[in-house]
């Protein structure tokens, strides 16, 4: 009797175990599936990017174990990616549909209609793993007391110049590199280069050349103003003090007799094109810089290119821009937003950091990184500019202070208006002076004064 | 109402009890046992043919999804190509009437050194290419001219002026948000309107990197429907993104080419044209490809959305055809699809084809897991059958022993109903025949001496009868004492007695004829009183 009763239980236990196969065989297949990541970056735009690679590396180590793979689906610059946030947040017609991962400042957080729609990362890293970053950074991405845009990589403005051309003008004229320390000394010499160039081809009249091109005019107001002890800001808009006053007129000068750059576009475009040979730009802009010129009449000239910690002005306080953007996550599911996390995890490893940053000339975002392995990287680095680029960053690093710009709602309107304005306004004044260049003798003066109060009407409106 | 359903209960439960009791023909029994053994033969066939994947039906399944996809994928990208050619051919006749109205007859070539109007041309013809860009299904448009804005600069023998705009911000879906940048052409033009200049920009196109750009400028007189191809995969210079580039040659008046343009198709604008489609089978990829005999040349193509799989790393895939799709297999893996020529020629003469591809594992884990139900669904059925076979079976043969038993210890009762109509005509056959052919079988002196015997029984009075019961059941002297509440001396007396009624001269000769008679089922006659008294 026993045995059978064991036949027949051992017979239901069989008839269950199969039944659970039968049921249980479709489950499994939804797991086999990845989960993709779009992302929207900045590294490398459209040169050989290194996020790109560290992307790839990702996908074929802990993506792979995890399921897990992150898809670029644009790489750009900030500015392009910044208006299609804004236009896919907004469901603009016609905007691209919103990745998983973008980089964005706070400025397109803030300018975002909803930002709630914003993981905060403080639900997802422990406070342990927050503890690892440089807390300044952390700071920088804290959009209305949540952390919405993760640093992954800061870098900060320096000066680069093309030594190559620009020895070629210092032998003429006597220029040094250290007149470039101070702003003073640079629009100086930015005036100098624009009357040395435009003698060189007695012929040809008022076809002097830009020596200095700034990425953000907006970026060297608000840094000189604050580091004048003035602030810049009074309550959302630019107090147009006193100090601003000062440091309009050299820079002002400069771009009216032909010495700075005032067309659109980044720094590195001129320098690339051998119209303007010094530039203050961002570290990470290095990616960007060739060590080839390409003059108008299409011959190619090979240059070396320094870098130099951004000028100060001579009574100002030594201070630069902190830059860098951060990832900002979009909420979606929980799978896809815990596979973003992952890959930003990943991404914020001391070691991975490091490796990143360094390709792409940018500073790690954890302190660990900076302790540990940045030394040896940047020890085993061999192209010169890389080289250069890092002794600018570790002496600016050592000797100035970082400012990062304020969060304000209307920041992003605010620099804008002003770059588009500050440009405009002084080609129009540029191209007065030109008209009356000679006749007056008070006439840059003049033309400055009239200049700024235009401007500062234009951008009061 | 409620009290003629409680009378009926009680009717309806004799009734079922009545056919419970009804006998049933054992050809029925039979019927069903045969049934149930067939059923369990069909079973065990069940699970062979699960386990070889006959039912499963994920192949077919497979090539349907399969097909479908790559129907409208193949459809898609013939559209596409078609519209592209168009553009580039449109493209190469305004191009070419531009360049007629300033040369004339002369050579291109009249343009070297020629800044400013090489100048002029490109802001020209900035507008053409703009539209075209934004227009078409592609991420980039250029234009060559065969002529250098210096002869005597290095590399001037194959720098070639011309304007190359890409889109920065990549959206397959529509141009309207895109901005261009100029990836070659002069950078004033990239000034002018007010675009900026890719980050690997250069002035001029170097056309020994061009796959293709001899070719097209070699190749004789034409229809340019005829003359155009498209390149194998090429990286674009100084960036990371893989490339195939439409070439078409611009004719001029003087019967050379005067250059060339097209568009370009980028790997990245691909991925997001194509993105891998989900499916039952895991993530379809689409690829476009050139084929040389059986090896598709991934290295040469490009390949949409890859939803995990790493099909960029690839170079060559063997493909191997089979009924229901076919099978690529290359170092790293091997995936299923399906292929369709376009009608897109490559600059060495093959033809790229459109293919659609997905990981065989991904397949054989949905074939196994189809497979692997089939197999439990059949065994359990194999199992259930074989338990109604068991029961069955018992239930069948639980009557016939039933009978024998009875039938051996010679108890009626329980042979009574056996439920089988035969079985119980057997019983009772065996039963009657017993009976009668006990008594019938034995000689007549023999008889008579078993009667004489019963006769003499007969005379015994109560308590000797029942000592002799208890001698029949096998009781001693002594256990009959103390049965019968009586001494031994008691029970020798009796026994004397019993031995003189009977004719007898021991023990062993009463239990001789006690046997006897029990064997032949007479035993009740030695215990039964006379009926005179």
């Amino acid at each position: 009797m026993r045995r059978k009763r064991r036949l027949v239980s051992g017979l239901a236990s069989f008839l269950l175990f199969m039944a659970c196969a039968v049921c249980g065989g479709c489950g499994s297949r939804e797991q086999e599936q990845p989960t993709t990541v779009t992302i929207w970056h900045v590294y490398g735009a459209q040169t050989d990017s290194p996020l790109n690679d560290m992307i790839d590396t990702f996908n074929a180590t802990v993506g792979k174990e995890e399921g897990i793979q992150v898809q670029v689906t644009m790489v750009s610059n900030n500015n392009n990616i910044h208006k299609d946030i804004l236009a896919a947040a907004a469901g603009d017609p016609g905007a691209p549909e919103l990745p998983d991962i973008f980089v964005a400042y706070p400025k397109t957080v803030l300018a975002m209609p909803d930002e709630s729609i914003l993981v905060d990362y403080g639900d997802y890293f422990s406070e342990e793993e927050l503890s690892a970053f440089v807390p300044a950074f952390l700071e920088d991405g804290t959009v209305n007391g949540r952390l919405v845009s993760l640093p992954v990589a800061k870098s900060t403005e320096l000066l680069f110049v093309n030594k190559t051309a620009f020895d070629r003008f210092a032998k003429d004229t006597g220029a040094k590199l250290s007149d470039l320390k101070t702003w003073e000394g640079l629009y100086e010499t930015a005036c100098r280069y624009a009357q040395w160039t435009d003698d060189q081809t007695p012929d040809v009249p008022g076809d002097g050349k830009a020596f200095f091109v700034h990425d953000f005019h907006f970026n060297y107001f608000q840094v000189g103003v604050e580091s004048l002890g003035e602030a810049f800001f009074d309550g959302e808009e630019p107090a147009f003090g006193p100090v601003f006053e000062q440091i309009w007129n050299p820079y002002a000068k400069a771009a009216l007799s032909g010495g700075l750059w005032l067309q659109g576009g980044y720094a590195t475009e001129p320098l690339r094109t051998g119209e303007s040979i010094v530039s203050v730009a961002s570290s990470a802009s290095v990616l960007y810089f060739s060590n080839e010129v390409i003059h108008s009449d299409n011959t190619t000239e090979y240059v070396e290119l320094i870098a130099m910690p951004c000028p100060v002005f001579e009574n100002g306080s030594r201070t630069v821009m902190q830059r860098g953007a951060g990832m900002c996550t979009v909420k979606s599911t929980p799978e896809r937003e815990e596979a973003a996390i992952t890959f930003l995890k990943w991404l914020t490893e001391p070691r991975c950091n490091t490796e990143f940053v360094v390709q792409a000339g940018y500073m790690p975002v954890v302190q660990e990184a900076f302790d540990r392995y940045l030394p040896d990287s940047i020890e085993s680095l061999t192209e010169q500019k890389y080289v250069e680029l890092y002794k600018a960053y570790l002496e600016t690093q050592a000797e100035y202070e970082f400012y990062s710009a304020p969060q304000l709602e209307t920041y992003l309107e605010t620099e804008t208006a002003f770059e588009e304005h500050v440009r405009r306004q002084l080609i129009s004044g540029r191209n007065a002076y030109q008209e009356a260049e000679g006749e007056d003798p008070m006439l840059l003066d003049r033309l400055a004064e009239e200049n700024l109060k235009q401007f500062t009407e234009m951008m009061r409106r | 109402m409620r009290r003629e359903v409680r009378n009926k209960i009680p009717e309806m439960l004799s009734l079922t009890r009545n056919v419970r009791k009804q006998s049933v023909a054992m050809q029925h029994k039979l019927l069903l046992y045969w049934i149930s053994m067939l059923l369990a033969v069909f079973a065990a066939l069940l699970v062979v043919l699960s386990a070889m994947g006959v039912f499963s039906g994920t192949g077919e399944r497979l090539h349907q999804v399969l097909s479908v996809h790559h129907k409208n994928v193949a459809a898609t990208l013939k559209e596409q190509i078609n519209l592209l050619t168009a553009r580039g051919i449109d493209l190469s006749e305004q191009v070419s009437d531009g360049l007629d109205t300033l040369l004339y007859a002369k050579p291109t070539a009249e343009l070297n050194n020629d800044a400013q109007s090489l100048k002029e041309l490109e802001e020209a013809f900035y507008p053409k290419l703009n539209t075209a860009l934004r227009s078409s299904p592609c991420n980039g448009v250029y234009l060559v001219m065969d002529a250098t804005i210096n002869t005597e600069a290095e590399g001037a023998e194959a720098s070639r002026a011309g304007l190359y705009l890409r889109f920065a911000n990549l959206n397959a879906k529509n141009a309207v948000h895109q901005d261009v940048v100029l990836f070659r052409g002069i950078a004033d033009i990239a000034r002018m309107n007010q675009v900026e200049l890719h980050n690997r920009w250069k002035m001029e196109f170097d056309t020994s990197l061009m796959i293709g750009y001899t070719q097209a400028l070699e190749q004789e007189a034409k229809k340019l429907t005829e003359s155009v191809f498209w390149t194998p995969r090429v990286r674009l210079t100084d960036t990371w993104e893989n490339i195939l580039l439409l070439v078409v040659p611009i004719p001029g008046s003087d019967g050379s080419y005067r250059g060339i343009c097209g568009v370009e198709l980028g790997e990245l604008y691909m991925q997001l044209s194509y993105p891998a489609q989900e499916s039952e089978f895991g993530n379809m990829m689409t690829v476009i490809a050139p084929m040389e005999e059986d090896r598709l040349l991934l290295s040469q193509g490009l390949t949409g959305g890859q939803g995990g799989a790493n099909l960029t790393a690839v170079d060559t895939l063997t493909v191997e055809e089979g009924r229901l799709c076919h099978r690529y297999t290359g170092e790293d893996g091997t995936f299923l699809g399906m292929h369709t020529k376009l009608d897109m020629e490559v600059v060495d003469g093959s033809s790229m084809y459109a293919v659609t591809l997905f990981p065989e594992d991904t397949y054989r884990t949905v074939r196994d897991s189809d497979r692997l139900r089939w197999i439990a669904a059949s065994t359990m059925f194999l199992v259930a059958t074989i338990l109604l076979a068991v029961c069955l079976s018992r239930r069948f043969v639980r009557p016939i022993t039933q009978s024998l038993d009875a039938l051996n210890s010679d108890t009626e009762t329980e042979v009574g109903h056996t439920g089988i109509s035969e079985i119980d005509t057997l019983v009772a056959f065996l039963r009657t025949k017993g009976q009668s052919g006990g008594t019938a079988s034995l000689p007549a002196d023999i008889e008579e001496l078993f009667n004489a015997f019963a006769g003499r029984a007969g005379e015994l009075t109560t308590t000797e009868r029942n000592i002799i019961k208890y001698y029949a059941e096998g009781r001693e002297v002594a256990e009959v004492a103390e049965l019968a509440f009586i001494s031994i001396h008691t029970v020798r007396k009796h026994n004397l007695n019993i031995y003189r009624k009977l004719g007898v001269s021991s023990r062993e000769e009463v239990m001789l004829y006690l046997e006897l008679f029990r064997r032949c089922g007479r035993l009740d006659e030695i215990f039964r009183e006379k009926e005179t008294e």
